[in-house]
């Protein structure tokens, strides 16, 4: 079993991005019967959220993020198949796409990796995604939608995307944002929330889905 | 609105002639990745030395390869002709530009080139080359525009080589990454005025929405004013 201090070593090796430190706990957890989950939950997702409010804070740029994340990663590779073959669920599923017309993907990438970090299960649609397609991961079991816009000229694709949904019973909670995006256009175009950047964008799609105030 | 009197019509002055030049890549990505590692988001971290400068570092790697594998810069000029109307200054018949300060500089006896700048590779083949690692390709991106910037400015100097003791001034049209100021020109007069290269075999296009294939594209005006005969 991991001690609170190995713990805590975890937590600022994911911080830090310190990966070989984050795989090096994270095994010895596996090989000694920790609750992987409760890890997870409590330490690893913790870390990156932590990560995640130095950026909004404008403490960290987003390298330093990502290299957080890519520790991270380190770790959740370690478990990933043990979390699979028990009932470990995630906290919820969520798709994501820039939408038709929008070839950009950096933001949308960034919201991914965050997303993942949170405990989230997401399914990247990736850039220039029909309608019909966002459709699809709804039908699929996705129960939040992310679209991502840069342009000014691909905003007004979301109102689309959302009333497309609507028309087909949509049950999945919409989550927008981007650079031309903000509350005003979020909340006049009807979408459930709006993150201003990746780690807003996972604290917007815990909101939608009443997860977090 | 600039213009308001009668239509200026200049000539075509082949200032230039139109010219395709393949730039290697090598000379471009050495300052490009200088200039990122300068960049105060990626400064910090090499300057912190450990993981995250090792990361940094790794990814710079990992950035540079992947358009080593995939880019070929290259620019297309073409010279064309700039009309002073009272919409703005209509370039090459096909689309008007109404902006105040181009339409001085054509009045001022300026001629125009178009150019068309690409990196040459779609950011979806970077995402499979790099076996789908968000985060090295989070890099390439800043790389690749890094790359374009360079290569835009190889260009300039080159023209600015060609047409020695003339003022130069660069009017680009829409940039990647720039999206709050891509809006000089709306998607279709972009499409119009990237129509001058049909035929050039560029291999770029734009959306409707305004988005150029592959991302990593520029299209611009370069503006030409030639000392006066005798001047100083």
């Amino acid at each position: 079993m991991l001690t609170e201090e190995d713990k805590d070593d975890l937590f600022e090796a994911i911080c830090d991005g310190d990966r070989d430190t984050v795989v090096r706990i994270v095994t010895k957890a596996r090989d000694t019967g920790e609750d992987l989950g409760l890890l997870v939950k409590d330490v690893m997702i913790a870390a990156m959220a932590d990560v995640g409010d130095q950026f909004s804070a404008g403490e960290i740029f987003v390298p330093e993020m990502l290299v957080a994340a890519r520790a991270m990663q380190g770790g959740i590779d370690v478990i990933e198949p043990i979390l699979a073959a028990t009932d470990h669920e995630p906290l919820a599923r969520v798709a994501i796409g820039s939408v038709k017309g929008d070839l950009h993907d950096i933001g949308k990438n960034l919201v991914v990796m965050m997303l993942k970090g949170a405990g989230f299960k997401v399914e990247d649609l990736g850039v220039d995604v029909s309608n019909e397609a966002f459709q699809q991961a709804v039908d699929r079991g996705n129960q939040v939608i992310c679209l991502s816009a840069l342009l000014t000229t691909t905003k007004p694709q979301m109102i689309n995307v959302i009333k497309h949904l609507k028309e087909n019973s949509n049950q999945a909670k919409v989550v927008i944002g981007g650079a031309v995006i903000t509350q005003d256009y979020a909340d006049k175009i009807g979408a459930d929330a709006f993150g201003e950047d990746a780690p807003g964008a996972v604290r917007a799609v815990k909101r939608a889905l009443g997860l977090a105030v | 609105m600039p213009g308001q009197g009668a239509a200026v019509i200049r000539p075509v002055e082949e200032a230039w002639e139109s010219r395709r030049m393949e730039v290697p890549l090598a000379p471009l990505l050495e300052i490009a990745l200088a200039r990122l590692a300068r960049q105060a988001q990626y400064a910090r971290p090499l300057a912190k030395g450990g993981f995250k400068a090792a990361a940094v570092q790794g990814w710079f790697d990992q950035a540079a390869a992947c358009l080593r594998a995939l880019s070929f810069p290259r620019a297309f000029i073409r010279p064309v002709g700039a009309t002073v109307t009272s919409q703005g200054v209509r370039i090459a018949d096909r689309v008007t530009l109404p902006d105040e300060a181009v339409q001085r500089d054509v009045e001022q006896g300026g001629t125009a080139s178009v150019y068309l700048l690409t990196l040459g590779y779609a950011q979806r083949d970077a995402f499979a080359w790099m076996g789908g690692d968000y985060s090295a390709h989070h890099v390439q991106s800043d790389l690749g525009n890094e790359v374009l910037f360079a290569l835009g400015r190889h260009v300039h100097a080159e023209m600015r080589a060609q047409a020695r003791g003339a003022r130069l001034r660069r009017v680009p049209i829409q940039a990647q990454g720039l999206c709050g100021q891509r809006h000089v020109w709306d998607p279709s007069r972009v499409q119009a005025l990237l129509s001058i290269f049909d035929g050039d075999r560029t291999g770029v296009t734009v959306t409707d929405t305004g988005c150029f294939e592959p991302l990593n594209s520029l299209l611009g005006l370069t503006l030409r004013f030639d000392p006066a005969p005798g001047g100083v």
